[in-house]
């Protein structure tokens, strides 16, 4: 009795802080903290809270990750990161049953569709698993924070952007740890950012001047927020309008995430989603008075970039079409979870 | 001997009753019950005496006049799985009866799963659809009639185009049942999907076969529309359940199987003059479709191959 009224306080404390901290933020955190403090909370559960079998973990997990989602349903983080949780607990308890290192993607092929599916989180050792669990999910976090370097890395191996003749555009430099690393190690020709912030490290143009100077460029790269799995992809409010330009021009969009922007949920109509934030940012409270009840001010934060402008994904681990991004998502997540999520 | 000639009878009548008795039902779905009858009733001996037999109950059916395409992917669907038990449960009890009781247990589970494979498209449909949407379909889809009930149902408010579809006119059947529970909903000639392309927000068709190159196979005049509604950026949906997944690879109109494109009956009638008869179907290739809707979950037309990978592998 006292250890379940325990238990209760513990999941509540662990509730409270991560609902504190979502709206302590003022402006959106950049999605790689983001993330890593919702894993934080997702292993915290999986330390403190009490189960029995690997069952009863999945289902304590998915009713508290539902119950931050639904306070929070413009957050698609929140959804990936438990579904990358629920993954390596599904992988480690198939590991310590089967005893084998080998992981099959058990996918809802045509010819699984009637395989029952099987007991093998019922019967099992929970301590030992619970082990195997933090660790990897320590693992899974050292890869979450270098995710950038991987992906820099990745890009100066797989692509030749030349130092000598290669002319970039991309968008926001100076807002995404993404990029900022990226373009560390990746020295181009001439680097032009549409950019708000006058010290930006690259040549800074405004967004008016996106398709003159798109004549000349040779590669579009940006970030993105989400990759969703038909192939196109969330990014910061007026990518859209650089990738069009760079399509007028035939000029490759290539667009840099790391594997937690995965989303396996596809999202038609992006207003549902949008956050928008505050109207100030575009008219000052003073100026506002002038006008009178008619006037809307939209701020949204996100674009979504449709598939066939992107030529191309690079995550840490592999590089991509946008007609493949559905077997990355595959392997990522296991489907069980996600078939579930689809609402 | 004469047994053969009467399983012919038997599955022809069988699944036309089926058919005539409840008209919701998918052909491939009427199919694959009767397959599963005349498995029941079989009194073969062996393996390959009911293996026969349920090919031969299938060109019984392909012989009458509903849609071959998904009547041939549901059934070779149905034969490949049912077969696939495991080497396990062979060498413990190879009696033929046991067998035989384990192809009519898995058969049960294929069914019950197809039967559910409509509300899971339904289902999987509803991000999609938000009020005040004009939607186009084309011709007469029970699949894309019941997520739009289902949508309906749940309070959403949408205009429906219908094209009328000739020659068979079944676009006006879809008017009438949309009248009848009340969706908003207007009849329009075949012709008039140019002119009204501008105004829609969406496209859905549904399939008589989805083909591994992720197109589709359709009424005729599916392709047309298809081609208006890319031209004018309109997304193009395609809901079709899993046991429509065919192995053929068109490339254009012409790879399309006569089978899949005339009735059975002028086949046999006109067998030396089709090219004065108008196919009943027509291909559209993936890259006017945006989106694959099936109980397997959405697919882009280009994941359709690897599943289909993965189920004749």
């Amino acid at each position: 009795m006292a250890s379940a009224i325990a238990e209760q306080s513990n999941l509540e404390k662990l509730r409270n802080e991560i609902n504190l901290y979502f709206h302590k933020m003022s402006s959106r955190d950049s999605t790689g903290k983001l993330a890593l403090r919702i894993l934080k909370y997702f292993s915290d559960i999986v330390t403190y809270a009490k189960y029995k079998t690997v069952d009863e973990l999945i289902a304590i997990l998915m009713s508290d990750g539902e119950l931050l989602y639904s306070a929070h349903s413009s957050e698609f983080l929140i959804r990936n990161m438990l579904l990358s949780v629920l993954k390596i607990i599904r992988e480690e308890s198939l590991r310590q049953t089967s005893g084998m290192d080998e992981t099959f993607t058990q996918t809802d092929s045509l010819n699984r569709l009637w395989f029952l599916p099987s007991d093998v989180n019922a019967a099992t050792d929970i301590k030992k698993i619970k082990g195997g669990i933090l660790v990897s999910l320590g693992e899974y976090q050292m890869e979450m924070e270098n995710s950038v370097e991987s992906l820099a890395s990745k890009a100066l191996q797989e692509f030749l952007i030349s130092e000598y003749s290669d002319i970039v555009m991309t968008y926001k430099f100076s807002k995404s740890e993404t990029l900022k690393k990226f373009f560390s190690n990746v020295k181009t020709k001439i680097l032009y950012s549409v950019d708000d912030d006058p010290d930006a490290q690259a040549n800074v143009i405004s967004s008016i001047d996106i398709l003159s100077t798109m004549r000349t460029t040779t590669r579009v790269i940006i970030s993105a927020a989400a990759i969703l799995p038909d192939g196109s992809c969330v990014s910061t409010a007026g990518t859209l309008s650089m990738c069009l330009a760079a399509k007028r021009h035939s000029v490759p969009v290539l667009v840099c995430a790391s594997f937690y922007k995965l989303t396996p949920m596809f999202i038609p109509h992006l207003d549902e989603f949008n956050v928008h934030s505050s109207p100030v940012e575009i008219l000052p409270a003073s100026e506002a008075l002038k006008f009178s009840n008619n006037v809307f001010i939209a701020n949204p934060l996100f674009d979504r970039i449709p598939s066939n402008l992107i030529t191309l994904f690079i995550t840490p681990t592999a590089v991509v079409s946008p007609s493949h991004v559905y077997r990355l998502i595959a392997e990522c997540y296991h489907p069980e979870d996600f078939r579930q999520l689809h609402r | 001997m004469p047994n053969f000639g009467q399983t012919d009878i038997n599955a022809q009548g069988i699944f036309t009753k089926l058919l005539t008795s409840d008209s919701d039902k998918s052909t491939g779905l009427a199919a694959i019950e009767t397959l599963m009858e005349v498995l029941k009733t079989s009194d073969a001996n062996t393996l390959s005496e009911l293996t026969h037999k349920l090919d031969d109950a299938v060109g019984a059916m392909l012989k009458t006049d509903y849609s071959s395409a998904s009547l041939q992917s549901a059934s070779e669907l149905f034969l490949r799985f049912i077969s696939l038990i495991s080497k396990e449960a062979l060498l413990v009890d190879p009696d033929f009866e046991h067998v035989k009781q384990e192809y009519i247990k898995r058969g049960n589970i294929f069914i019950e799963r197809i039967r559910k494979s409509r509300q899971i498209i339904a289902s999987c449909f509803r991000p999609f659809i938000r009020s005040n949407l004009k939607i186009l379909t084309h011709s007469f889809s029970k699949v894309v009639l019941e997520s739009l009930l289902e949508a309906k149902s749940r309070g959403c408010n949408f205009h429906v185009f219908t094209t009328e579809s000739q020659p068979d006119r079944s676009g006006r059947k879809m008017y009438e049942v949309l009248q009848k529970h009340e969706i908003q909903s207007t009849l329009v000639l075949d012709s008039a999907v140019g002119y009204l392309m501008e105004q829609i927000d969406f496209v859905v068709f549904g399939a008589e076969g989805v083909m591994e190159t992720g197109g589709i196979i359709n009424k005729i005049g599916t392709l047309g529309v298809a081609i208006c509604a890319k031209a004018m950026n309109k997304p193009v949906y395609v809901m079709a359940e899993s046991i429509k997944f065919v192995k053929e690879y068109p490339l254009n109109q012409s790879d399309i199987p006569d089978k899949f494109k005339y009735r059975y009956s002028t086949l046999q009638t006109n067998k030396d003059e089709l090219k004065n008869e108008h196919p009943l179907t027509d291909y559209t290739p993936p890259q006017y479709l945006n989106l694959l809707i099936t109980d397997l979950g959405i697919f882009t037309p280009a994941a359709v191959g690897d599943e289909l990978i993965k189920l004749y592998t």
